[in-house]
């Protein structure tokens, strides 16, 4: 195949826009044959690419406060976390939290709050079957039981001792994602084989 | 739960790019992971971890663009890249709401420049990353499109124990490649507070975040490796949760462990909480880690009956 | 954003605030221009929200960003070079050290600076790619011209940029 040697500007046009990742496959082709041993342009490339990052590099300014209005998320965050929302809501929230560390923070609270409740033992064996709000709220609850509460303890404690159904609900798939997706966030992380499934043996 | 898939967490955190004539006095580490995250190309990576005789390998396809890379390890594919993971075959991606941990953390390595050499026949340089006066890692840099294209990982005793290599590489990519737009992803919500050590053997907590389930996890780099600690206050029967698990004895503590081809997970059960590590970690980083995080034991029953029931 | 989704407008200014104050910022070099232009920007998103037909919806947003980004200068009767760049000393969030912060004070005044004298279309497009982030695709819809004028105007403001920087990059 005939190899077409651009002009020094359309050459410098297309340095910057595979630098950006703007380029047609064909046009990458063309880029890195450029870039094969011709010193003259590498060097044109780096120059480029130094300036691409200072300019990248400017330090993002916050918007003074006072322009933005206060639009939080209020008790959709609840919804949110007990995936009630439907889709459009849903990525509205998740857009705002993005931007938001008061409702971030927020959210946490309320994700503690509920985490505290989900892990109470033996609820299910109250006579009443209600969960307590609050955590501070069960300890209370639960000695107002009285009897109850008793036999919920001596329940317990054979589950604890035979050790059975209470074992956590996630996998090492749901661990490992959320560790590629945090490390990837990294300077260089993307460079680096980041993820896969390997078939073992 | 037996499950079939075992993530292999992103290894060598290493592996950087030389921009020639900058290489020369450019000793930041993070600057040259900086320059790596713009490389563009796609190719085969042969990528393989050899561990107290367990070996490990692996082969992937992968396209590099945008600071985003696509893997494809044939039974699984993924995307990956700014904090974000999209997955084919999970429900769920997951975003981290930090974009950058702010810490310079290179000071634990130096960069050596190498000599010139060839890498598939294509102009590459050969940089070594030093600790403490030992050679840790090798890489050999792509010059024109500043791709790392085969490393060395060294353990203490100067043997290799993983390696990556491009054996088939190119500057084409898909450019449709890095289109994340309307996929789904799951949130992982930032705690504020975590109950781990701020310091582990050189290595730096920099965030933690609730989940899954209700577990925690916190995360730790020293720059250039990293790792995750996730802890649950529930024991965990990790033997069925996990798949090829083996075990590891350091320090006179007995852990279960899982090596991957990029990665290793250990597994163990403290008093009153259960605790997974997963990372690119080496053997002698990793084995100082673990005699610093709470060791594995159990708890007696009326402790643990106490704390059930009162906290 | 996706192709199908509208936001709400605090989303958008909660979202793009920031976004669009940093790129108002960096063509004038000054806060207060810049502060005008999100309290505009949001005033048309508001008002125009409603008539947005799902589509590309950043190529929307900052054609009315830089519509009344031109508005404004052209109401001000000066060219946006006049203005001095005041540096980001002020806006330094984490705490680098001093000798990192000094280092990144100079560049970033130095590139500023730089970015002030190149001429307008190309400002414009270095600042719509760098620091906003959009793709030249997206560039083109806002600015309303080809994606190959906008390639064109990226690398020739590079290359300018590259004369005029005194700071080494």
């Amino acid at each position: 195949m005939a190899r077409v040697i651009p002009d020094p500007e359309r050459r410098g046009a297309l340095f910057s826009a595979y630098l950006d990742g703007q380029l047609t496959p064909a046009e990458v082709a063309v880029v890195s044959d450029l870039l094969d041993g011709d010193t003259e342009a590498i060097a044109e490339f780096r120059a480029l690419m130094g300036v691409r990052r200072a300019v990248r590099l400017l330090p993002e300014l916050e918007v003074p406060p006072h322009l933005l209005p206060d639009g939080h998320l209020g008790d959709r965050l609840s919804a949110y976390l007990d995936g009630e929302l439907v889709t459009l809501e849903h990525r509205r929230v998740t857009h705002h939290l993005v931007d938001c560390v008061d409702c971030r923070s927020e959210l946490h609270e309320l994700d503690r709050a509920r985490i505290a409740v989900r892990s109470l033992p033996g609820v299910d064996m109250t006579a009443t079957g209600e969960m307590p709000a609050v955590p501070a709220a069960r300890f209370r609850r639960r000695f107002v039981a009285g009897s109850v509460a008793a036999a919920a303890a001596v329940a317990l404690f054979v589950g604890l001792t035979v050790g059975g159904g209470d074992q956590p609900a996630f996998s090492l798939d749901d661990l490992g994602s959320r560790h590629v997706a945090r490390a990837s966030a990294e300077p260089g992380f993307a460079v680096l084989p980041p993820s896969m499934e390997v078939a073992l043996p | 739960m037996i499950i079939r898939r075992i993530i292999v967490v992103g290894g060598l955190a290493a592996l950087v790019v030389a921009a020639g004539a900058s290489t020369a006095r450019a000793d930041d580490l993070s600057e040259y992971l900086e320059d790596a995250g713009n490389a563009i190309y796609s190719g085969q990576r042969l990528v393989g971890t050899t561990w107290d005789g367990i070996e490990r390998i692996g082969m992937i396809e992968v396209q590099h663009h945008g600071g985003f890379e696509s893997v494809d390890a044939g039974s699984v594919n993924a995307m990956v890249g700014a904090g974000r993971m999209y997955m084919d075959g999970l429900d769920d991606a997951a975003i981290s709401f930090v974009l950058r941990s702010t810490p310079n953390l290179g000071a634990r390595y130096t960069v050596e420049n190498g000599e010139a050499t060839r890498h598939l026949g294509r102009p590459a340089t050969v940089l070594d990353v030093v600790e403490a006066g030992k050679l840790r890692i090798r890489m050999v840099v792509d010059d024109s499109t500043s791709a790392p294209v085969a490393t060395q990982v060294f353990d203490a005793e100067g043997e290799v124990f993983r390696y990556s290599s491009m054996v088939d590489f190119s500057v084409w990519v898909d450019p449709s490649m890095a289109q994340t737009d309307g996929r789904e992803y799951r949130m992982m919500l930032p705690l504020d507070h975590v109950d781990l050590p701020a310091t582990l053997a050189g290595y730096q907590l920099i965030d933690a975040y609730a989940g899954p389930d209700d577990g925690r996890q916190a995360f730790y780099t020293d720059g250039l490796f990293s790792f995750s600690v996730f802890t649950t206050e529930r024991r965990a029967n990790w033997a069925e949760i996990a798949d090829n698990e083996l075990p590891y004895t350091t320090g006179g503590r007995d852990y279960l462990r899982v090596v991957t081809p990029t990665s290793v997970w250990v597994l163990w059960n403290a008093p009153a909480m259960a605790v997974a590590l997963v990372g690119d970690l080496p053997p002698d980083h990793l084995d100082h880690v673990l005699a610093e995080l709470p060791h594995p034991g159990t708890e007696n029953w009326l402790k643990r009956l106490w704390r059930k029931l009162f906290g | 954003m996706t192709d199908d989704f509208t936001p709400s407008w605090e989303d958008v200014a909660h979202r793009y605030g920031r976004k669009i104050y940093n790129f108002a910022y960096r063509l004038t070099g000054n806060p207060d221009d810049a502060a005008d232009l999100v309290q505009e920007v949001l005033l048309r998103v508001r008002k125009g929200l409603d008539s947005y037909q799902p589509g590309s919806f950043e190529g929307w947003l900052w054609r009315i960003t830089r519509n009344a980004f031109l508005d404004g200068v052209r109401r001000k009767k000066r060219r946006p070079e006049s203005v001095l760049p005041e540096g980001d000393h002020h806006t330094l969030g984490s705490s680098p050290s001093p000798d990192e912060v000094l280092a990144s004070v100079r560049l970033s005044d130095d590139v500023q600076a730089s970015l002030l004298k190149l001429p307008y279309e190309y400002r414009e497009a270095v600042v719509l790619c760098d620091v906003v982030g959009l793709t030249y695709d997206e560039i083109a819809e806002a600015t309303d011209v080809p994606v190959g004028t906008v390639r064109s105007r990226i690398h020739r403001g590079r290359k300018q940029l590259r004369d005029l920087l005194t700071w080494p990059v």
